[in-house]
């Protein structure tokens, strides 16, 4: 399978750098912004259901590798908090959700060589598999195995809060997502902080 | 007469102008709301959760936040409380004895689903007003204060110092658009639901646009002031102008240490002796005698 | 001494076919005020880069030739030592300020530079006085407006005490007050700084205003060097790299032509005021 914009050139150096530190903090900012107009507008509480944040945690693993996953489970704790949709303790309880939600998806495209241009059907299915439905599953089993330990919604309800949180931030994600790859990765990885690697 | 309340636009909300509340060091204040965000967890009585809440209030007031820019958590407050009670009417729990209260078809309500939502409810509103009590009085410079007034090495703090002003910028962006946008006639209220979501989608490819050109001049400026992401510089500790102006003093550490003392000692009354379990609630119990008939 | 000396440095962005520098050789006296201009693309802002280090540091391509701050090849510099010696002000004020505070946006590059917490209260005192900026240093950004965060970001350099200050188009962004203001925040820095400021403008009439020395790039080429006085003699060369000479400037010139005077034309706005009066009698 041909590396694709993954690929690195002879003699080409790739390191971690401060435009790559920059670059994380400012998608954590614009995550902040996107998760909490998010929240506000769609304002279910504590439940993640049609939250635009996945998209962005799933296309920033993607563009940015483990910057974009540092960012991913930073940013829903301060979206949160300005959004009031989750109190610290629920919101520190879905880091690890977050996190596989912001790491499934660039791992895939990089194991599978998945072009972030979205240019074949190889790499819609890659998008759809791993960055929303894989990457959601984990998240929305994550996601409402917290609610339920915190108490927020009925054990017995567990099932049918993993099944609405899930099939809503899939759509959500991957029509968000599908914007983003398709209109925004032709100028990201021709960009210096794009990672090949998961740091550069 | 009506106290006039200022406040203060921040990246993440308001914060008045004046406050009482910043007598007390960041650090302090950030013990408070670190306690005060999870005291509730370990309280099942509505009563108390209640209490706490108003207490939470009775500190909005006290610390002068103008209580009308609360009123853009009301939807959330609402619908956190539906979600809560829906679950646990039709997916009742089997915590505690079940006393059917009405019935409807296939949905029963039972007493015990219902006292264990409210319980939930308030838990979760106390603790959601807590967190909202933080962040409306303490401007991101506390906050960066107070977590390096931890010892919170200066990557990670300036990271989330960066990541709040990368916030601003965006917000402002953000706004840019929409007014460009509202300039041209197009009224987002307007919109369907769909319609909504897709526009909201179109707001991302700018701003994600405009990231990449912000990260390069970002980058460029940092490189161009010698910046070097590290505790060090070198070989040498690294300067903390903003820590020399804030330094912690004994009363500082006294007041968090009594705060955190406190907490521990609330969690204990309610780990080893189960105080603040919905067996003890004043008003569970009378209801319980009502129900019961006794 | 020389400031800055460069030697058929060549420059060319990965991915583009021609050149942004072709073969500049230059070099800059210290202590002077220099004026950069030129049409859009045409490589001043990649000049200035080079002469930052920003070239080839932070951005991939190829590069021939060589920059000396002060005799010292800039490639044989750190990072540190580079800002020591330069310092930069961009041209968009908000992705320069990255700090919480205005007070300690300027303290971070002190910080960087590793003085000591006392010696960077004293700077922060002196460039506050020295800028006008004592009111703002508690404000938050968003408190500020773009000429404020401008101001900002050049007392954050001045603080620092480079050797060599450049702006970059440093009132391209700001309204016609707020350029007014850094204008007359570069005369001040001009009056009081004993430092090297290269000015990368767009408005001429400022530069001839204020520039000691003048640089007129073109297709990444210097096509011109020269003292203020005497540098737009040529209109017609001038104009003929898409740069636009003041009207008064030009008036200046035709008036001299007109009544057979021999030399150069003033070239700032009080002088050409003086001599047309006395020229035209008034």
């Amino acid at each position: 399978m041909s590396k694709g914009v993954w690929k690195i050139e002879d003699g080409e150096v790739r390191k971690a750098g401060l435009s790559h530190f920059v670059m994380m903090a400012l998608f954590t900012g614009i995550g902040i912004v996107v998760g909490t107009f998010g929240s506000i507008a769609v304002p279910l509480g504590f439940v993640s259901a049609f939250w635009p944040g996945q998209a962005i945690q799933s296309v920033g693993s993607i563009w940015y590798g483990g910057w974009g996953g540092i960012a991913a489970f930073v940013f829903p704790i301060i979206s949160n908090a300005i959004s009031g949709s989750a109190a610290l303790p629920v919101s520190l309880a879905y880091i690890p959700g977050n996190l596989a939600q912001g790491l499934i998806a660039g791992w895939a495209f990089r194991q599978f060589s998945a072009d972030p241009r979205l240019v074949k059907a190889s790499d819609w299915v890659n998008f759809t598999v791993w960055g929303v439905i894989v990457s959601n599953l984990i998240g929305a089993g994550w996601g409402s195995t917290v609610l339920t330990m915190f108490g927020l919604i009925a054990p017995d309800a567990h099932f049918t809060v993993f099944a609405g949180w899930f099939m809503g931030n899939a759509v959500a994600s991957w029509i968000l997502g599908v914007l983003m790859l398709k209109f925004v990765s032709p100028i990201v990885v021709k960009t210096k902080t794009f990672c090949k690697g998961y740091w550069a | 007469m009506a106290v006039e309340r200022k406040m203060q636009k921040t990246i993440i909300g308001f914060v008045p102008y004046q406050s009482p509340i910043y007598a007390l060091h960041p650090l302090v204040r950030l013990v408070i709301f670190l306690v005060t965000g999870f005291i509730p967890l370990f309280v099942e009585i509505p009563e108390v959760n209640i209490l706490f809440l108003i207490a939470i209030i009775g500190l909005f007031i006290y610390s002068k936040v103008d209580l009308k820019k609360l009123k853009m958590y009301m939807p959330m407050v609402f619908t956190v409380g539906l979600f809560i009670f829906v679950t646990y009417l039709f997916f009742p729990i089997a915590k505690g004895e079940k006393i059917l209260l009405y019935q409807l078809g296939a949905v029963k309500l039972y007493y015990n689903s219902i006292m264990w939502a409210t319980c939930i409810y308030f838990r979760i509103i106390a603790l959601l007003f807590a967190s909202i009590f933080y962040f409306s009085t303490n401007r991101e410079r506390d906050m960066l204060i107070a977590f390096r007034s931890l010892k919170m090495p200066f990557v990670a703090t300036y990271f989330l110092g960066l990541s709040l002003r990368a916030t601003g910028i965006f917000m402002e962006d953000y706004q840019i658009i929409r007014e460009a946008e509202q300039a041209r006639g197009l009224d987002v209220s307007d919109l369907s639901f769909v319609g909504k979501i897709k526009h909201f989608s179109m707001y991302m490819i700018p701003l994600f646009t405009l990231s990449i050109r912000r990260c390069e001049e970002i980058s460029v400026g940092l490189y161009s002031k010698g910046t070097v992401i590290s505790n060090k510089i070198d070989g040498r500790k690294r300067p903390d102008y903003l820590m020399s102006k804030n330094p912690v003093t004994q009363k500082d550490i006294f007041y968090s240490a009594a705060i955190v003392l406190f907490f521990l000692a609330f969690c204990s009354l309610q780990v080893f002796g189960g105080v603040f379990s919905l067996d003890n609630s004043p008003i569970n119990i009378a209801i319980l005698k009502l129900l019961k008939g006794g | 001494m020389n400031a800055i000396e460069i030697s058929g440095l060549n420059w060319k962005y990965s991915g583009k076919d021609q050149p942004a520098l072709k073969d500049i050789n230059l070099s800059i006296c210290e202590n002077t005020f220099v004026g950069i201009i030129g049409s859009n693309e045409s490589g001043k802002t990649t000049l200035v880069s080079c002469i930052k280090g920003l070239i080839p540091e932070n951005y991939s391509g190829v590069y021939k030739g060589e920059v000396k701050l002060f005799g010292k090849s800039i490639k044989e510099c750190s990072t540190v030592d580079i800002a020591r010696t330069v310092g930069m002000v961009f041209s968009d004020p908000d992705a320069q300020f990255t700090s919480m505070s205005v007070e300690e946006e300027i303290a971070f590059g002190l910080e960087n530079m590793g003085l000591p917490v006392s010696e960077i209260k004293e700077r922060i005192e002196w460039v506050s006085r020295l800028t006008s900026i004592e009111s703002l240093l508690e404000k938050p950004p968003y408190d500020l407006s773009g000429g404020q965060k401008q101001r900002i970001a050049i007392a954050s350099i001045i603080a620092m005490k480079p050797r060599i200050i450049i702006l970059d188009e440093p009132t391209s962004m700001l309204d016609p007050f707020a350029k007014d203001n850094i204008f007359s925040l570069l005369q001040t820095m001009k009056r009081e700084l004993k430092v090297t400021i290269i000015v990368v403008e767009h408005n001429i009439e400022k530069i001839a205003e204020l520039a000691d020395q003048i640089i007129l790039v073109s297709d990444g080429r210097v096509e011109k060097i020269g003292e203020s006085q005497g540098f737009f003699d040529d209109i017609e060369f001038i104009e003929s790299h898409s740069v636009k000479v003041p009207e008064a400037i030009k008036f200046i010139q035709r008036l001299y032509k007109e009544k057979g005077l021999c030399g150069s034309a003033p070239v700032r706005f009080d002088e050409i005021k003086k001599a047309a009066e006395e020229l035209l009698g008034k």
